[in-house]
């Protein structure tokens, strides 16, 4: 199945994704047209305001929203050719688990607290691999010991409150990857933990990426994480794309002014100690209302009178790789004229 | 070290009864700090390792096992009554979790109203004055005041906290993560407020967090903890530029570089395995199940070895030993 | 004020209307009432519905209607009084547990879930039982047997709110124990104890009516459904009106207060929204967005 799609196409395809959310409350847009690709082995990061609507860019189309939310899916999401927004719940569970694995934000949410860690393992392998329960016992053992935990037999037996956090969060790896997935997607995988064990759960991802040739979707907060597993980056503002590209291109060549504002924010040990930090002025905008032009202008120390007109197209940024986008035409503007 | 200080805690130790097993959990075992007036002194170490619950003893949310909290020269631990309280209001704690620190049912200005109220001022055009000058300090505009907490956003909601917590006209924060649950980009904006309230009111605050860079911005001094005890101190500048202990030179190579290109070229120490139980902390040096440096003489305890000025750090080979070298 | 309004949307006008309408009657009830309740006219007897006596006359020859609104009020005395007396002292014990922890909440907890164990009726037969069928008795009896859920309603809401940073942070400020218990943590519980409270109503004006029904409770000739039903039962053939309309009051007094619970619990945890609202709403939403 997985040989009929050439290698060359991308194993995810987001076109013109829109989701929009209605709960008894209120309704809300998260997701504005947003369209990137993930290619095969590839690491993409996508980060952004807390609520600028990554968790459910990602998990709408797997079918995987909270209870008592309506959803409104528009455009197309290809996961191998297939688009998961025609798919039926019964084709979708297939896909989740099976060939997009999912780590969830918190990591004892994921986890069952009165079953068996081996158990929960097994079952994901025996329902995608159609391993017997003993080969799917077997292989939890295994997959333990792929994530780096120490006396993973024993651990088999233990429940998810016999375990430290960075341990949890190992186990929901083991959870998502024992369907043998071609691409994972991690949300915010290291968010609640120390830097120390955040370090452990980074080269373990990169390891199992190389090891299993997977692509990865990792959703962060955290700029160091994308800089040290990432090969490219999407930055996320109030529900739409505003910088896709590689990950030096972004990171070190920043086009928008709110990626530029945020790696700003990020304090670094470069800083003068005592000195003032650095952040953005005000705070996002309401996705409930209607966002004209750019979404960033209230908060852009580079606006223009225009700027709160028609809403920016993603173009490709002057002087850098043919996959660097983003929707500021100021600044775009500015590096056109320096580069002529 | 420092023992002039506004507050003293010397040799704090906060052990607590587990619920289940009934065994002690040495949360905090023995720990020296000091704050001086219109200091800001950073507290770091990995999760669990005691630093809220030290910072908890300190304003009497947790019952001590045994130590001092010296503040302006008498042990809080020996005041009883109104002195005691006295003392303890000019001792204030921030929360990490803005939403859960106001109550629902409380406007803003009713919150630090009854704030103020506790603190003894009974004219209540006073404490209207007083609220809209609280706010004006944190950065708030007095419209605010009718608003419920949760229709505002996180980082307005820690200002709040802030302010409320003013209203006692306290002279020492303990800020428990004040950031750590904050957008990225609103972080700057809490932190920026910290350090205008010392520079402005003189205020010295104890800044707990696991986020090292933002501790070495703000902070004047730093302490690394890990498993209930100090295992090093020192100016930020020198304990960041020239770590001696293992732990803090792990710590700190962990740090990923926001530049991919230096990441890349990074040298990092991973320390293996998972923070021992505070039920057991390993005998001598705490560290040595995870140290890469550890010898037979880690099982005895350390000495706290002086690295240089108001630099101390609790190793058998402090400043020999070099995991990875800053390029910072 | 907001609160109210608040609950008035959630709660909706018909079943205000029902609900108010028995408040209303039982306390202007004696205005309204064409006779005295308990007047015995012998010579009028028995007499059916007529512009007279619009619901008739009883064995005795007292007024249906009057009885009937006479009996609103008694049970709905009663449930307040309940209500009123099992909530205070519920919440008491409940406070005090979930606020101090520890050894008081465990034997107050063992204390309590003893109490839940047994049927409430039960509790209440037996303590009628030992001081003998009487108003005064019933309501005691009923009020001790409903003790324990408002406890144990609101010792979970106490114990989860006491390690709650706001509160922390007002012993920080140095509030005192009765500050933060009297103008936090009670008014924190008094939200869920009135939302059980206004389902429990219902049950209540039933359990009051079985018990005088069973002789136990009201006693004659003091108007009350349960004890109009008992009484006109031997004439159940011939005036079949006297049994169906107690019986029907207290049957709408029940659903009325069982529609207000749920009103109120379903505002607190809304239901998602039906086909119809969520077509609105997209429409509305659409318009919104591309105004
Ligand atoms: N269950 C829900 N009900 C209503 N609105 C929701 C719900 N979940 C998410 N939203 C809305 O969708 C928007 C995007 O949410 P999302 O969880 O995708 O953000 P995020 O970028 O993942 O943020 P974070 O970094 O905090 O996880 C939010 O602003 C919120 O308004
Ligand atoms: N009330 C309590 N009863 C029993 N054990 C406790 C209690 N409070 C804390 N502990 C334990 O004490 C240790 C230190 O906890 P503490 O909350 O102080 O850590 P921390 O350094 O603040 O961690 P984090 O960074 O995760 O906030 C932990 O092992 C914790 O489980
Ligand atoms: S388009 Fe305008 S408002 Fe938006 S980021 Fe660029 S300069 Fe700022
Ligand atoms: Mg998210
Ligand atoms: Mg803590």
């Amino acid at each position: 199945m997985i040989q009929t799609v050439g290698s060359a196409s991308p194993i995810l395809d987001v076109r013109n994704l829109t989701v929009t959310l209605h709960t008894p409350k209120t309704s809300v847009r998260p997701v504005d047209r947003v369209s990137y690709t993930v290619n095969r082995g590839e690491v993409l990061a996508i980060v952004g305001e807390s609520g600028s609507g990554k968790t459910i860019l990602n998990l709408a189309p797997l079918g995987l929203l909270p209870a008592g939310v309506d959803s409104d899916l528009e455009g197309s999401v290809k996961f191998e050719g297939q688009d998961l927004l025609t798919s039926g719940e019964y084709k979708l569970r297939a896909v989740r688990g099976g060939g997009i694995g999912v780590i969830f934000q918190d990591p004892l949410s994921a986890l069952n607290p009165v079953r068996k860690i081996g158990r929960q393992i097994a079952e994901v392998a025996e329902e995608h691999l159609k391993l017997t329960p003993r080969a799917a016992e077997q292989r939890a053992g295994e997959l333990l010991s792929l994530v780096g935990l120490p006396d993973p037999l024993s651990r088999l037996q233990q429940y998810p409150h016999e375990l430290s956090g960075g341990q949890r969060q190992r186990v929901g790896i083991a959870i998502s990857i024992a369907g043998e997935p071609r691409l994972l997607i991690a949300d915010e995988p290291t968010t609640a933990l120390d830097v120390t064990v955040q370090a452990q759960i980074i080269s373990l991802l990169k390891d199992l990426q190389r090891r299993l040739k997977m692509a990865i979707v990792i959703i962060t907060h955290d700029i160091g994480v994308v800089s040290g597993l990432a090969s490219k980056v999407a930055v996320m503002y109030a529900g739409r794309l505003a910088e896709i590209g590689s990950v030096d291109d972004v990171l070190t060549r920043s086009v928008h002014p709110y990626t530029l504002g945020l790696l700003n924010s990020v304090p670094t040990l470069k800083a003068p100690i005592g000195s003032r930090f650095s952040g953005l002025p005000g705070s996002p905008p309401d996705l409930s209302r209607r966002i004209d032009g750019c979404a960033f202008t209230p908060r852009c120390s580079h606006a223009i009178p225009g700027c709160e007109r028609g809403r920016p197209p993603l173009v490709h940024a002057p002087g850098d790789g043919p996959e660097h986008l983003a929707a500021c035409p100021v600044v775009m503007n500015k590096l056109a004229l320096e580069l002529a | 070290m420092m023992s002039g200080g506004l507050i003293n805690i010397v040799d704090l130790k906060t052990h607590f009864r587990d619920r289940r097993t009934g065994a002690e959990v040495k949360a905090c075992d023995g720990v020296t700090v000091s704050i001086g007036e219109g200091e800001i002194v950073g507290l770091v170490g990995e999760s669990g390792c005691g630093k809220s619950t030290l910072g908890r003893t300190i304003v009497g949310l947790e019952r001590p096992t045994s130590g001092k909290i010296i503040f302006r020269g008498e042990d809080l631990l020996s005041l009883r009554g109104r002195r005691l309280a006295e003392s303890r209001r000019q001792i204030q704690y921030i929360f990490q979790d803005p939403y859960s620190s106001l109550s629902t049912r409380q406007t803003i200005g009713q919150a630090i109203d009854e704030a103020l109220v506790i603190n003894g001022e009974k004219n209540a055009k006073a404490r209207r004055k007083r609220t809209e000058e609280l706010l004006a300090a944190v950065g708030l505009p007095t419209q605010i005041m009718d608003r419920y907490s949760r229709e505002m956003s996180g980082g307005q909601r820690q200002r709040v906290c802030i302010a409320r917590a003013l209203a006692a006209n306290p002279k020492v924060l303990i800020c428990d993560e004040p950031v750590s649950s904050l957008d990225v980009s609103i972080r700057a904006q809490i932190m920026n407020l910290f350090l205008q309230l010392r520079d402005e009111m003189g205020m010295a605050c104890l800044l707990i967090a696991h986020d090292l860079a933002v501790v070495r911005q703000a902070a004047q001094r730093v302490y690394v903890m890990y498993l209930g005890r100090l295992m090093e101190i020192g100016e930020s500048g020198a304990l960041y530029g020239t770590p001696s202990h293992p732990y803090t030179q792990a710590l700190l190579s962990a740090i990923p570089d926001t530049d991919p290109r230096q990441e890349r070229a990074r040298q990092r120490v991973l320390l293996n395995g998972d923070v021992p139980s505070p039920v057991n902390p390993p005998t001598g040096c705490r560290f040595r199940t995870r140290c890469p440096t550890a010898q037979a003489i880690c099982e005895t305890s350390p000495p706290a070895k002086v690295m240089g000025p108001d630099h101390i750090a609790a190793c058998h080979f402090a400043g020999e030993v070099n995991l990875a070298p800053t390029q910072h | 004020m907001k609160a109210i309004k608040d609950l008035y949307k959630a709660v909706g006008l018909p079943i205000c209307l029902l609900i108010g309408f028995f408040i209303f009657i039982a306390v202007f009830g004696k205005y309204l009432s064409p006779y005295d309740p308990n007047a015995q006219n012998l010579l009028k007897a028995s007499q059916t519905f007529g512009a007279e006596h619009w619901f008739g006359t009883d064995n005795l020859g007292r007024d249906t209607l009057s009885r009937l609104i006479a009996g609103a009020r008694t049970t709905l005395f009663g449930v307040t009084l309940v209500l009123l007396m099992a909530g205070t002292v519920g919440m008491l014990i409940g406070t005090i547990s979930g606020y101090f922890g520890g050894w008081i909440d465990e034997i107050l907890m063992r204390i309590i879930d003893f109490g839940l164990s047994v049927p409430s009726l039960v509790v209440a037969l037996a303590i009628v039982g030992v001081f003998g069928p009487d108003f005064w008795n019933m309501i005691i009896a009923l009020a001790i047997a409903w003790v324990p859920i408002y406890a144990r309603l609101t010792r979970g809401v106490v114990a989860a709110a006491v390690n709650q940073p706001y509160i922390e942070s007002l012993r920080v400020l140095g509030a005192s124990r009765t500050r933060i218990i009297v103008k936090h943590l009670t008014p924190a519980a008094l939200g869920s104890v009135l939302i059980y409270a206004s389902a429990d109503a219902g049950v209540l004006a039933l359990n009051i009516a079985n018990l005088s029904f069973l002789g136990l409770g009201v006693q004659p000739p003091q108007a009350e459904w349960g004890q109009m039903l008992v009484a006109a039962l031997p004439y159940l053939e011939e005036a079949p009106r006297l049994v169906i309309l107690p019986g029907l009051s207290l049957t709408v007094m029940v659903i009325g207060f069982n529609l207000l619970g749920e009103a109120i619990a379903l505002a607190k945890n809304p239901r998602p929204m039906s086909k119809r609202r969520l077509f609105q709403r997209r429409r509305e939403f659409l318009k919104e967005i591309a105004a």
